[in-house]
């Protein structure tokens, strides 16, 4: 019987060459820009190293100081008490105005406020912010920075090709110790491996290489460093009680609501002393998850849980316009196209088939349809993200292929060959004997 | 004519359901992604209001560190030795609404009775020579302005629209911040790079003992390679004894910055791109089959006297008449986002993009019925009496 299915729709398939490159174009086309899509967001917002527990984290990039301005109106008023007039003074006070500033902030202030947190299994704070040229040969090599704490390498789970991250004692101790990355490795020493012990060179301190990682095919700044050290051995003189160069990353403990934690974080944040710099009156911080911070860099809102209620809307819209366009587009070439084979179905009924057999019968062969198109979506797919991952279009994100991708890929397959064949199978099985064998074309 | 090819498309309604409904869903993603486009396509000829060509930035983290006294002396120092390399033709000290810098620095106020909202921008009086700056009113800062009674700001002209429109307010003091006299115009200042919008900014001179102005805008020769940075890294490291710095490229980092807006715009305008030719494809597909399909028709028109060009023009009418109904429907949904202030751009940017978006579907749909009708034109009444 399935070979029968194959047989016939392979033939079916051949029979109208044109038509059937159409049909193909369609399905491996859309194919190919929705497994993209599943790669770019299983490459964005999916848990791969060194983010493995992205859904886990809240974000605090900064800290806002906010000034507001009162002004006093004194409204002198008369008034008669007891038949005597007497003075009576009132005062309005009222928001005049307001300016604020936000920067990273004070690693003391952080050690000290928000270390401990009730709903946090962990926290990291580092500063990415700094760079350093290091010229050699004729060249520069710019050399991304990133102070951190030990915590920095529970929090995130790099993948070590050579040594190991610093610890504890090393922090505490400002060891001059640094994880560089492979890209900075090939950049510097020439090679991606044995580079342990090799010193490097910047701000005038030697640091020694005790680990290298593969750099991350991720876009978050965050994570995309050269070079990590100990955030103890970075030199400040100048101290601001609330502003400085570091952010911090909350890792919430499993089965935490995560909009508690920010909740959490956010009161914490009241509990400092809001008047350590005098141009301000009061300290605010804005937590946000992972994909809230990712949304409101495309999407601005004040409020980045808005942000990304915008931002889903918007993709899903999009998404649901660019399935259904092709889907519909399908249907409508199926529905004009089999009117050719009432024929065969007339035969068919004809001699005892039901309209469920017909219906099988057509959607299997759309099944099949589709997953040649499938097929070639699939190679189109592949050459894709090796042209987008060979020629770093997208910056340091490197699209991947895993098993789940291909699932998902398959999943999106057989919905539309089951959509697209759904209504013209319908359709045509509900035809009369009589009716489809009056067509002359037999 | 136009009423008997309603009537037409009428008879034919189911198939022609779907088609209809394949081209209001073409509409609609052509006006979303179009919009998106057209909105940056807008910023992008806008002038930015600065030149990055040869212009090079280096943010000296050391600032911060040092006092009031240390920073003049090694702000003067750095000054002369710079201005003396040979390569360097001029230079700035400046805040952090350099060029790209991602930082944002704003104030709101209602001093004056108004609410008055702007981005903040810190510089001394070389900056605008640095950054080649159009000034439309007034000039720039100047030495004297250090020592003047009321603290000097210059704004651009956004500002000037959005605050004081059709009013000369040059010379005049306004209460922002404390009071500061407006010495000057800008044309643009949008420093957030080629696409950001196009926002009030208020400039402000910077004293030369302040720690908020941590950057250096260098000028530099045209041609000017990496080989001679290594002799400005040197330098500046010899003064400031500190390796804390960067240099970089303005243009490279335009570029950077740029690259961000334009690859989500090119991977959308390619799946829309595709999307059409599936769409087209599709149509074709439908208009050849069907238009064979009714050779019968034709043939008898043809028969009773009908000319090739005239069932041509049927068949071209009838799919033109049928993406118009489509369109319309399209239209009625997509300008409900404009009027309902729905979306987060500005309404201008979506009328363009309904008008490009009707334009490019009746382009399509005329192209894909073409050789169909060519082809049904071409047939003898004969052969096609015959058929039947």
């Amino acid at each position: 019987m399935l070979k029968n299915y194959i047989k016939l729709a392979w033939r079916v398939l051949s029979r109208r060459k044109f038509f059937t490159f159409i049909t193909l174009f369609g399905i491996s086309f859309t194919l190919m820009i929705l497994m993209l899509f599943t790669s770019f967001m299983q490459a964005e917002f999916g848990s791969r190293a060194p983010m493995k527990n992205q859904s886990e984290l809240i974000i605090m990039p900064n800290i806002t100081l906010n000034m507001e301005y009162y002004d006093t109106i004194p409204t002198i008023d008369t008034t008669l008490i007891n038949g005597v007039e007497k003075f009576d003074t009132t005062y309005q006070i009222t928001e005049d105005g307001n300016s604020n500033s936000t920067s990273s902030m004070d690693s003391d202030l952080l050690n000290n406020s928000f270390r401990e947190l009730e709903s946090i299994k962990e926290e990291t704070l580092f500063n990415n912010d700094a760079g350093y040229d290091v010229y050699l040969n004729n060249s520069k090599i710019n050399i991304k920075t990133n102070y951190t704490d030990h915590h920095f390498w529970n929090v995130f789970n790099f993948e070590f090709s050579e040594g190991r991250p610093y610890d504890k004692s090393d922090v505490d101790h400002g060891a001059q110790v640094a994880v560089i990355s492979d890209e900075l490795a090939m950049k510097y020493f020439g090679r991606r491996n044995n580079v342990l012990d090799e010193k490097i060179e910047i701000d005038d301190k030697q640091y020694q290489v005790i680990g290298l990682v593969e750099t991350p095919g991720l876009t978050i700044p965050y994570l995309i460093s050269d070079m990590f050290i100990p955030y103890t051995t970075a030199e400040t003189s100048y101290k601001d009680p609330y502003f400085g160069s570091y952010t911090m990353i909350f890792q919430t403990n499993p089965n935490t609501d995560l909009q508690k934690a920010k909740g959490e974080i956010e009161n914490t944040a009241k509990t400092i002393d809001q008047n350590l710099n005098p141009d301000y009156n009061e300290v605010e911080v804005r937590p946000a998850t992972y994909t809230e911070l990712y949304a409101k860099m495309i999407y601005y809102d004040q409020d980045e849980t808005k942000s990304l209620s915008v931002m889903k809307r918007i993709v899903f819209g999009l998404l649901l316009l660019f399935i259904l366009l092709p889907v519909i587009n399908l249907i409508n070439l199926n529905v004009s196209r089999i009117m050719d084979r009432s024929s065969e179905i007339g035969v068919r009924k004809a001699f005892g088939a039901t309209n469920k057999d017909i219906l099988t019968q057509f959607i299997f062969e759309n099944i099949i349809q589709t997953l040649l198109g499938g097929v070639i979506g699939f190679f189109l797919v592949i050459i894709a993200i090796y042209i987008f991952n060979s020629g770093k279009y997208l910056g340091t994100m490197r699209l991947g292929i895993d098993y789940k991708f291909f699932i998902y890929s398959l999943l999106i397959c057989l919905v539309f060959g089951v959509l697209s064949g759904l209504l013209p199978a319908w359709k045509m099985s509900k035809t009369h004997i009589v009716n489809a064998l009056k067509s002359k074309q037999l | 004519m136009i009423k008997h090819i309603f009537k037409l498309i009428w008879n034919k309604r189911k198939s022609n359901a779907l088609i209809l409904i394949e081209i209001f869903l073409a509409f609609l993603v052509l006006f979303a992604v179009l919009s998106y486009v057209t909105y940056n396509f807008r910023m992008l000829t806008e002038p930015t209001g600065f030149d990055t060509k040869d212009k090079w930035l280096v943010n000296l983290e050391s600032f911060r560190q040092k006092d009031s006294v240390d920073i003049i002396n090694l702000r003067a120092t750095l000054k002369s030795e710079l201005s003396q390399m040979e390569n360097v033709e001029s230079l700035s000290f400046t805040g952090f609404s350099y060029p790209f810098s991602g930082s944002t620095s704003s104030t709101s106020q209602d001093k004056m009775g108004f609410e008055i909202s702007t981005l903040i921008g810190r510089a001394d009086i070389d900056y605008q020579k640095a950054m080649g700056l159009n000034i439309t009113q007034g000039r720039w800062f100047t030495e004297e302005d250090l020592t003047a009674t009321y603290p000097p700001v210059i704004v651009n002209e956004i500002f000037m629209e959005e605050y004081f429109p059709d009013k000369n307010m040059l010379d005049s003091i306004i209460i922002h911040r404390g009071e500061h006299r407006i010495v000057g115009v800008l044309d643009a200042y949008r420093y957030k790079g080629d696409f950001s919008e196009n926002e009030p900014t208020a400039f402000y001179l910077e004293d030369v003992d302040s720690k908020r102005t941590s950057n250096i805008i260098l000028n530099m020769t045209p041609g000017t390679t990496v080989v001679y940075e290594e002799k400005v890294s040197k330098l500046i490291r010899s003064i400031t004894k500190a390796d804390n710095f960067m240099i970089s490229n303005l243009e490279k980092s335009r570029k950077e910055n740029a690259s961000d807006t334009w690859i989500p715009m090119i991977i959308l305008m390619s799946m829309c791109g595709f999307l059409c030719i599936n769409v087209a494809l599709g149509l074709f597909g439908i208009l050849w089959y069907n238009i064979n399909k009714r050779k019968g028709e034709i043939g008898l028109r043809r028969a009773i006297g009908a000319h090739s060009s005239d069932i041509k023009k049927q068949f071209i009418l009838e799919i033109i008449i049928l993406a118009l109904i489509g369109i319309v429907l399209g239209v009625f949904f997509a300008i409900q986002v404009p009027l309902l202030k729905l979306g987060p751009l500005e309404p201008i940017n979506m009328y363009y993009a309904i008008a490009m978006s009707a334009m490019i579907i009746l382009v399509l749909v005329t192209f894909c019925a073409l050789q169909p009708s060519w082809q049904a034109s071409k047939i003898h009444p004969a052969t096609a009496l015959h058929e039947e």
